[in-house]
């Protein structure tokens, strides 16, 4: 590493992390001391439950709630509001609809203010990564849900991120497209090493991409196990029915199946 | 093309109409002075084109017409996107203005007059109070029922307050602000002739007051086709306008015209 970066560019930290949401039926405790660490380049899935607050923890690693108590520090430093290096995708694709596709995919320049010229040639490069060069010009509502989820992925990665936030990124598209997205987000992840926090509740998916899987539990949401991950990279498709991603699935699926405590 | 023969079935409608109403009169035997023959009426339109006296009508409620919709129209957009962005402003201002619209306007054409007096100004005042109001609504409404999660995607990439407003809200509305503009362009032309009724020294709504002192029924009828022409122009321009521009909700613009008709 090298002096410029501050101590560990990239990580993600999160110390006795605690929410309480305010309700008018009262509070409601989303999250209860989570103390969670994603280190540089590593790639870690939150895999629960809908309602176990994993959403929760990510809108704070993006600075759009602020924790109860507790502190979640990116690259060393307390995430306070939406921090320029990170980049984010959700469940939908959240494009907006008036804007092309290129010009969605260089929003976050434009909120920065920066060169434009710069960020729409980066932004074309990212399209092409995607294999949606030929879609710059189109508006979202012309492209397919899984067409229009991959402008989202290309949009996130435009500043260039050491961490990546990705919300169910995958859940609202068919089989078939979410697997190819799968490979394309474990190639760039390869290429770039970036830090990735996923989220997820589909344990395959969670095998499939993670150096490490963190399932969490339901309300109060808590880190009920930290699995590592040790199948060699890159995984492809038949990586899915060898043994140890097997044995890996039916590990992760005993914290879900049977007589809930 | 299609469209261009899609009038002609309503036209056909049309003539059926007046050639039935054209008999129905010379069989009848009806005084002119209960209903005119459609020619009568067409004569009367001739007539007062060709001595100018129509000119000087139309032109006095276009105007009245157009400048309380545009006063109106520039209003209720300003302090709609105020309300919608301000609780502050919500608290004050809120209340009363509901208030406000509870009252059926035109009732109030007689006291606007004797501020105003009986010239144009009183119709415009009249207007813009009359189309300020669904305007006004349909700004805040549409503003207000933005998908929060296009919101959080913009914030998450450092989206600004204004940022937010003027590129996520601001278009997000614009389905619901046409609603509101296509409602006030119809009711402008309503408060324009209830203006002139009430007392006015020009204007279509004038031209029908005086006519019916004068038994000039055909007069009547053709200053009321002219009104129909007048607000079918206005509707379909706006119309026009709105699916123009809010290009990417092309089908929920044809939907409101229904529901308008």
């Amino acid at each position: 590493m090298t002096a410029g970066t501050s101590a560990g560019a990239g990580t993600l930290q999160a110390q006795g992390l605690s929410l309480v949401y305010r309700t008018r039926r009262g509070a409601i405790e989303a999250l209860r001391e989570v103390d969670l660490h994603i280190g540089a380049g590593e790639f870690v899935t939150l895999l629960g439950p809908s309602g176990c607050g994993k959403s929760t923890l990510l809108k704070i690693a993006a600075g759009l709630l602020a924790p109860t108590s507790g502190e979640m520090r990116i690259g060393g430093e307390p995430v306070r509001e939406p921090r320029p290096d990170i980049g984010i995708a959700f469940q939908k694709p959240t494009l907006l609809p008036w804007k092309t596709v290129l010009a969605n995919v260089v929003m976050p320049a434009e909120t920065l203010g920066q060169d434009m010229d710069r960020a729409r040639a980066r932004g074309r490069e990212l399209l092409a990564l995607m294999g949606l060069e030929a879609f710059a010009g189109n508006y979202p509502n012309e492209l397919s849900g899984g067409m229009q989820q991959r402008v989202g992925l290309a949009r996130m990665l435009l500043r260039d991120p050491r961490l990546l936030l990705m919300d169910e990124p995958f859940s609202a598209l068919d089989a078939l497209t979410r697997e190819t997205l799968m490979l394309e987000l474990q190639r760039v992840w390869m290429r770039d090493q970036k830090s990735v926090m996923f989220i997820t509740h589909s344990i395959a998916e969670a095998v499939f991409l993670s150096d490490r899987v963190l399932v969490m539990s339901a309300r109060p949401g808590r880190i009920a196990e930290d699995y590592r991950i040790d199948l060699p990279r890159p995984r492809t498709l038949d990586t899915m029915t060898q043994p140890a991603f097997v044995q890996a699935c039916a590990h992760l699926r005993q914290h879900f199946v049977g007589p809930t405590p | 093309m299609k469209r261009l023969l899609d009038l002609i079935y309503p036209a056909i409608t049309l003539a059926v109409v007046l050639a039935a109403w054209h008999y129905a009169v010379i069989l009848l035997d009806m005084p002119d002075y209960v209903l005119p023959d459609p020619l009568a009426v067409w004569r009367a339109l001739v007539a007062g084109f060709q001595d100018g006296t129509l000119w000087r009508h139309i032109g006095y409620t276009l105007y009245a017409t157009l400048a309380g919709y545009a006063i109106g129209s520039v209003l209720a957009l300003g302090l709609g996107a105020l309300l919608a962005e301000s609780r502050t402003f919500e608290k004050f201002v809120y209340p009363v203005l509901v208030a406000i619209q509870a009252t059926p306007k035109v009732a109030l054409a007689p006291l606007i007059l004797v501020w105003f007096g009986f010239g144009i100004a009183s119709k415009v005042v009249l207007v813009v109070l009359i189309c300020f109001f669904p305007l006004f609504v349909n700004t805040i409404v549409g503003i207000r029922r933005v998908d929060p999660d296009l919101i959080d995607a913009c914030k998450a990439f450092s989206a600004s307050r204004w940022y937010l407003f003027r590129h996520v809200k601001l278009p997000a509305a614009a389905g619901d602000i046409f609603a509101g503009l296509q409602i006030g362009i119809s009711l402008a032309l309503i408060g324009t002739v209830v203006g002139e009724l009430v007392s006015s020294e020009a204007g279509l709504g004038y031209l029908i007051g005086s006519s019916a002192v004068n038994m000039n029924v055909s007069t009547m009828f053709a200053a009321v086709a002219l009104l129909a022409v007048i607000g079918i122009a206005g509707t379909e321009a706006v119309r026009l306008l709105h699916r123009r521009v809010v290009f990417w909700e092309a089908e929920r613009a044809e939907r409101t015209r229904t529901t308008q008709a």
